[in-house]
């Protein structure tokens, strides 16, 4: 018997699936201590497999909305750990002070400092508040640098641009540039200085929710419709969708199973897509029963989706397929295809909000929270009236900076 | 230097961007985690461990390698705190007179795992994850199937409409390469073999 037989048969055994016949094989094999070692530790993988799935699965899951509130307590916490308080006297930087003029005389020293210093600050120069990102750089070939105050940037797979900055591509380098007037390819090599232009008195949400500055964020404009809280926060399909094969993702509990069911509302007659007892992400592709029988271009569906055996709880949706199909996304798309896909499904008419969540919930750590990836996701959030998602993609962005 | 290793170069020094970057992340596991049915809590209990989770992982990032590391050991803590809170309460309702309320479930032991000390849990659990991740998406499907909603041979043949054959030696396959993984840490495998009899 060969170790693939010896583990396929290991296999039979432990998933309570043998014969008869595969005990007694089993039997005579393990009189072989060397087998009986392999099968030990095929028992263990299989057993601890079992035993740690529910939380293998826990590890697995997507990312969701955390209340505000809890993030922000959680963040004071990292941050009272890693600047303990301690009196500024009694710094190693003041022992001058204390040696030479004693803690009051220092004390009055440093407080006439700090009033200069106020008295410059507050009179020469405004406070620093974070700016407004005048682009943002994806890069799909080579290593382009970016200069900010003269210094190189590490280098990143997208970054967001300041004024100011400056993007230097070399022969081999190219990628997108995003900004107040949309994608453009840039193929090196090329320098391009990044300056403040004059911007349109009115922004288009998809222009407010890039290139704002974090504080001029708000929900009115960007949160444009109010949904109730009751519901299950559906995140893609919604509104329209170029896929005929969506991703079906939607806020879950974390205890929770849910039934979905997907009806053809022009073709009544079509037998309804079901499937009962899933959490999310559903991928349309990879169930055998949906794939063979896709969406139909042009068409109009309603998705409900309830929690398992609480018919309360059932949301409905309704959303469009385009008439003219874009070629479904690639199994493995690159971070710079995904990121342009996200962006073109945000801006296109109509839009197409839920395919656009799909992508930007499938980013991979640490891209799928980087600034770009969460405005993309503030304005996704926004037109879908999702007020959770959206206040705690806002807090998000604003503790970037 | 790799994104992940920049992550957690950051995460350690305290950066609040990193950590507001991972903490929806890791809020989804916790809850994921602390929503386990041998406690049974409630969802406004699952939360509360879940932001007791977070806090406690945020002061050991300097010991985590990686970031499923990080996510192994955010379920980890979650699932034995959400046992030792049902615990706590089951023990506090025994203490009461008798009162018609059912027995709660929360009473139930929590098998093996709860034998594993946290930094054994979270080691497994690491390197469970990070086996089934290098295997391909079919084969980790089929283990998953059978682990996690515990589907027979039959049933994953019809689901995924390969013959019998095919899907056992892709599990056995699969189930060899775990195994490999596991022999990378002798000591685990050592304690594992005493518990998981």
């Amino acid at each position: 018997m060969t170790d693939s037989e010896f583990e396929l048969l290991a296999s039979r055994i432990l998933a309570g699936e043998a014969s008869a016949e595969d005990r007694h094989a089993l039997d005579r094999a393990l009189a072989n201590p060397q087998r009986l070692r392999q099968f030990d530790e095929l028992r263990i993988a299989w057993t601890s497999l079992h035993e740690t799935a529910p939380l293998l699965d826990a590890i697995e899951t997507v990312p969701e909305p955390m209340p505000a509130h809890t993030l922000t307590q959680l963040l004071e916490e990292v941050r009272a750990r890693h600047q303990p308080p301690a009196p500024i006297l009694s710094l190693p930087a003041f022992a001058w002070a204390r040696s030479l003029l004693g803690n009051k005389v220092a004390l009055a020293t440093l407080a006439a400092v700090l009033a200069v210093a106020a008295y410059y600050a507050f009179n020469l120069r405004p406070f620093a508040t974070p700016p407004a990102p005048i682009g943002y750089f994806i890069v799909t070939h080579g290593v382009p640098s970016v200069l900010r105050d003269g210094t190189p940037m590490s280098s990143a797979p997208h970054r967001v641009l300041w004024p100011g900055d400056e993007l230097r591509l070399e022969a081999n380098a190219a990628g997108w540039l995003l900004t107040v007037d949309g994608l453009s390819q840039l193929n090196g090599p090329r320098t391009v200085a990044l300056t403040d232009g004059e911007i349109a008195a009115e922004l288009t949400p998809v222009q407010l929710a890039l290139f704002s500055p974090p504080s001029k964020l708000l929900a009115d404009p960007l949160l444009t419709t109010t949904r109730g809280a009751d519901g299950i926060s559906v995140y893609s399909p919604r509104s329209t969708t170029a896929r005929l094969m969506p991703a079906i993702l939607w806020r879950a509990e974390s205890n929770a199973t849910y039934d979905l069911a997907l009806r053809d509302e022009l073709n009544p007659d079509t037998p309804p897509w079901q499937l009962n007892g899933v959490r999310p992400p559903v991928q349309f592709a990879n169930l055998p029963a949906w794939r063979d029988r896709p969406l139909q271009p042009d068409g109009v569906y309603r998705l409900t989706i309830q929690q398992s055996g609480q018919p309360l709880s059932a949301t409905e949706i309704t959303f469009a397929t385009t008439p003219a199909l874009e070629p479904p996304p690639t199994a493995d798309p690159s971070l710079a295809s995904s990121f342009t896909a996200a962006y073109e499904d945000l801006t296109a008419a109509p839009p197409r909000t839920g395919d656009a969540l799909a992508t930007l919930l499938s980013l991979p750590e640490p891209h799928a929270n980087s600034e770009l990836a969460l405005r993309l996701r503030l304005l996704a959030f926004g037109a879908l009236g999702l007020t959770d998602e959206f206040q705690t993609t806002l807090a998000q962005i604003r503790l970037l900076h | 230097m790799s994104d992940e290793v920049q992550l957690l170069h950051r995460l350690r020094q305290g950066d609040e961007a990193a950590w507001a970057h991972v903490f929806p992340f890791l809020w989804a596991v916790a809850r994921r985690a602390a929503a386990t049915p041998l406690a049974a809590l409630p969802a406004s209990e699952v939360d509360d461990v879940a932001a007791e989770t977070l806090s406690r992982v945020a002061t050991r990032a300097a010991s985590t390698a990686s970031l499923t590391h990080l996510r192994a050991l955010t379920a980890t803590i979650a699932f034995r705190q959400a046992i030792s809170l049902a615990r706590r309460k089951s023990a506090a309702k025994r203490t009461q007179p008798p009162t018609d309320h059912p027995e709660s479930p929360s009473a139930e032991p929590a098998g093996p795992l709860e034998r594993l000390d946290e930094v054994e849990l979270c080691e497994l659990l690491a390197l469970l994850a990070e086996a089934l991740a290098a295997l391909d998406p079919e084969t980790r499907s089929f283990l998953w199937d059978k682990h996690l909603i515990g589907l027979s041979y039959r049933e994953l043949a019809d689901k995924y409409h390969k013959p019998v054959g095919t899907i056992a030696a892709r599990v056995a396959r699969g189930l060899a390469k775990v195994r490999n993984s596991l022999r990378q840490s002798p000591h685990l495998l050592q304690e594992l073999t005493a518990f998981l009899r």
